[in-house]
C-alpha cells in the first residue's frame, strides 16, 4: 500500500509520500500558486516512491501521460489535511485530492492538525491534559483541550472520510458558527476560537507550527502521520468523498452581519 | 470527443458534457441564488464553500444524465478566470485532479470568451469570425472585436458598475429582491419607458460604458417622486436606458468596423427588453445577430466545454501550470502565478 498526503493549511504546504516501509516528507512554499503547482507536487512525490522502488519505472520510450500522470492505483490511498488553517488552501487540496480519488477509486483519509499533533505528543510520551492551538485570523487561535492519550478508535480523528464535519451540513448558507458541527471524534471537545496564549488552568500548551508566550512549539511529525495514514479506515466511492470537508468553517463578515441583524447567532 | 466543462467563477456550480464541441449531452447548474439572496449579492467565501459541496454531486448527476462514465471523457476544460478567486480555485483544483488521474488534456478557459462561444454553441456551429462581441453581466460590460480563436481587441468596457450590478443595486434599493435583472424585468412589464427620462451614459462618446451615473439618476427619481413613484414605469424606464446604451455602443462598433456579425452574451442578455432592442438593431442594420437562449446566457459549463473544444490547441505548452486569476484579460495567455 502506497500513499500521498497533502496539507495546504498554510502557505508552506506539506506533503508526504509513503509505503509500508518508507515515508518521505516534502515542503513547498506555495503562497498564491498552489493550484498551479499541484501536478508538479504529485510528480515529486511519485519520484520519491520510484526512488525506493515502490513505483515501476515507465517503459523506455513510453509517452509521458498528461500532466506527468498519477500512478497510485487500487490498494493505495490518499490523505489530506482538513485543517484548521487557510480555508482557500484547504479547499484547493481537498478538491484536488477528492478528484484523484474519485477517478482511481482510492480512499481519502482526512487528518486534522489537532489529531496529528496529539498523536505526536503521545509518541513522545506525553500524557494527561494538554491544550493545542493552531493560528487563526486576527491574532486568534483555534484551540482544543485534550486528555492524552486520545481514545483509540482506530480512526485517525476528525476529518476522516467516514465522519461528516463542518461545511457539509450548513447547506442553507447561514453562518456556520465557529466550530465543527460533525459528530464523533477522538477529540474530547470541538475546536473553538481563543487567544494565542497558554491555558488559564495551567495545562501544558502547544502551538501547532508556531509558538507564543506560554506555550511550546509543536511540529507534527512525519512518522506519526505515516502511522495515521497506514492505520486509518479506508472507504471509497462518491458518498465517502462527499464527507471529506474542512474541519472548521469560519463565517464570513457578511454572514456574521446577517446573523446579528436577524438575531440568529450561530444559525 | 467528449469535453467535460467545469464552471465555478461566481455563484453557479456547473458541469457539462459536450460532444464534438456542439452537442450538449448534459449541462447542469447548481445555483446559489437562494443562499446569497439574504446578503443582496454574492459573498465570495460562502460561494467557495458551496462550490466545494456541490461540485461532485453535480458531476455525478451530469454523468448520469448523459449516460456516460468518467472513462468516456476525452478532455477537461475549466474556467480559470476572470471571476472570484475562491470559487475559481474549487473548480480548477477539481478539474486538474480529474484530468491528471484520467490522463486527459486540461484546457484553461476564459470565462468571457466562453460566454461568446455560447452563442455559436446554441447554433450548433463552429465560431465564425470576425464579429463584434458584447458581454453584459453582473460583473462585466465589455465590447470586443473578435478576429479569430482567442484573438480579441477590446473596444470598450465599463469604468464602474456592470449593468447586472446596476440592476442588482437598484432592485435592492427598491426592495424588489435579488437578483435584480429578473425582478426589474417582471416589475417593469407593461410600464411606460418614457415616463422617467433617464440618461444614456456616454452616448456617442466612444465605446466605454459607465453605469454609476445612471444608478444615481434612478435614486434621484426615487427620492424626488416619493409616494408618486410609479414603480413599473421606473423599471421600464431603467431597462430602456440600459437597452439604448448597450445597443448604441454595439451599433457604433458595427458601423465603424464594418463587421456584419454581432454576438451578445452574458446574464443581462437574458433581459427581454434588451433582446428586443438588439433584434430591432439587427433587422435595421441587416446584421447576423447571435444571442444564446436564456439558459446559455447565464453562467454555464456547456459554454466552457465548447470554448475548450475550439481552443484546445491554443492552450500553450503547459496548461497544467494555469492558475486561477480574477482579472485575466481576453486573448491573453493563461495566468501563471
Amino acid at each position: 500500500m502506497r500513499y500521498f498526503f497533502l496539507d495546504a493549511s498554510s502557505p508552506l504546504a506539506f506533503g508526504q509520500a509513503g509505503d509500508a516501509s518508507h515515508h518521505q516528507p516534502f515542503t513547498w512554499s506555495t503562497q498564491m500558486n498552489l493550484a498551479a503547482r499541484l501536478p508538479a507536487m504529485v510528480a515529486e512525490m511519485q519520484a520519491a516512491l520510484a526512488a525506493w522502488g515502490a513505483l515501476a519505472e515507465p517503459a523506455a520510450g513510453a509517452k509521458a501521460p498528461a500532466g506527468g500522470g498519477f500512478r497510485l492505483a487500487a490498494g493505495d490511498r490518499l490523505g489530506v489535511c482538513t485543517g484548521p488553517g487557510s480555508l482557500t488552501g484547504l479547499r484547493v487540496a481537498l478538491s484536488f485530492v477528492r478528484a484523484l480519488a474519485l477517478v482511481r477509486e482510492l480512499p481519502v483519509v482526512g487528518i486534522d492538525l489537532f489529531t496529528w499533533g496529539a498523536r505526536t505528543l503521545e509518541a513522545r510520551g506525553v500524557r494527561g491534559p494538554v491544550r493545542l492551538l493552531a493560528p487563526a485570523f486576527l491574532g486568534q487561535a483555534f484551540l482544543v483541550d485534550l486528555d492524552l492519550p486520545l481514545p483509540s478508535s482506530g480512526d485517525s480523528g476528525l476529518g476522516s472520510a467516514d465522519r461528516p464535519l463542518a461545511g457539509t451540513s450548513e447547506s442553507d448558507g447561514a453562518p456556520a458558527g465557529t466550530g465543527p458541527t460533525g459528530a464523533g471524534a477522538t477529540l474530547s471537545q470541538h475546536p473553538r476560537l481563543g487567544p494565542r496564549a497558554g491555558a488559564p488552568d495551567g495545562r501544558p500548551t502547544f502551538g501547532l507550527r508556531f509558538a507564543a508566550e506560554g506555550m511550546a512549539r509543536l511540529d507534527p511529525e512525519p512518522a506519526v502521520l505515516h502511522e495515521l495514514m497506514l492505520g486509518a479506515p479506508a472507504h471509497t466511492g462518491w458518498e465517502a468523498l462527499l464527507r471529506v470537508a474542512p474541519l472548521y468553517v469560519v463565517p464570513s463578515q457578511a454572514e456574521l452581519k446577517w446573523a446579528q441583524t436577524h438575531d440568529h447567532p450561530g444559525n | 470527443m467528449i469535453t467535460l466543462g467545469i464552471e465555478s467563477s461566481c455563484d453557479d456550480t456547473s458541469i457539462a458534457l459536450v460532444e464534438d464541441g456542439w452537442r450538449v449531452r448534459a449541462s447542469l447548474i447548481s445555483s446559489q441564488i437562494e443562499v446569497h439572496r439574504r446578503f443582496g449579492g454574492v459573498v465570495p467565501e460562502v460561494a467557495a464553500r458551496k462550490h466545494y459541496e456541490a461540485i461532485l454531486p453535480v458531476l455525478r448527476e451530469a454523468l448520469g444524465t448523459a449516460g456516460l462514465g468518467l472513462g468516456d471523457l476525452g478532455q477537461i476544460a475549466c474556467t480559470v478566470g476572470p471571476g472570484l478567486l475562491g470559487p475559481l480555485l474549487v473548480g480548477l483544483s477539481t478539474a486538474k485532479g480529474l484530468a491528471l488521474a484520467l490522463e486527459l488534456p486540461f484546457i484553461p478557459v476564459h470565462h468571457l470568451e466562453a460566454h461568446l462561444a455560447a452563442a455559436f454553441l446554441a447554433r450548433e456551429q463552429e465560431p465564425a469570425y470576425p464579429y463584434v462581441g458584447l458581454i453584459v453581466s453582473g460583473g462585466h460590460a465589455t465590447l470586443v472585436l473578435a478576429t479569430g480563436p482567442r484573438q480579441f481587441t477590446t473596444l470598450g468596457r465599463t469604468a464602474d458598475d456592470a449593468p447586472g450590478e446596476l440592476l442588482d443595486k437598484i432592485a435592492r434599493h427598491l426592495g424588489l429582491g435579488y437578483p435584480g435583472g429578473p425582478v426589474i424585468q417582471k416589475t417593469g412589464a407593461g410600464g411606460d419607458p418614457a415616463r422617467y427620462p433617464l440618461p444614456r451614459p456616454l452616448a456617442g462618446r466612444g465605446y466605454g460604458f459607465s453605469f454609476s451615473g445612471l444608478k444615481t439618476a434612478v435614486l434621484h427619481v426615487v427620492r424626488d417622486e416619493g409616494d408618486r413613484l410609479v414603480l413599473p414605469d421606473l423599471c421600464a424606464s431603467l431597462q430602456a436606458a440600459v437597452r439604448d446604451t448597450l445597443c448604441g455602443k454595439l451599433e457604433a462598433a458595427l458601423v465603424e468596423t464594418g463587421v456584419r456579425r454581432a454576438v451578445v452574451a452574458g446574464g443581462v442578455a437574458a433581459n427581454a427588453v434588451l433582446r428586443a432592442g438588439l433584434d430591432e438593431l439587427a433587422g435595421r442594420r441587416a446584421i447576423d445577430l447571435l444571442i444564446p437562449p436564456i439558459a446559455l446566457c447565464t453562467d454555464n459549463a456547456a459554454m466552457v466545454a465548447a470554448q475548450g473544444f475550439h481552443t484546445a490547441s491554443l492552450s500553450g505548452p503547459d496548461p497544467w501550470r494555469a492558475n486561477a486569476c480574477a482579472d485575466w484579460a481576453m486573448g491573453d495567455p493563461f495566468p501563471v502565478l
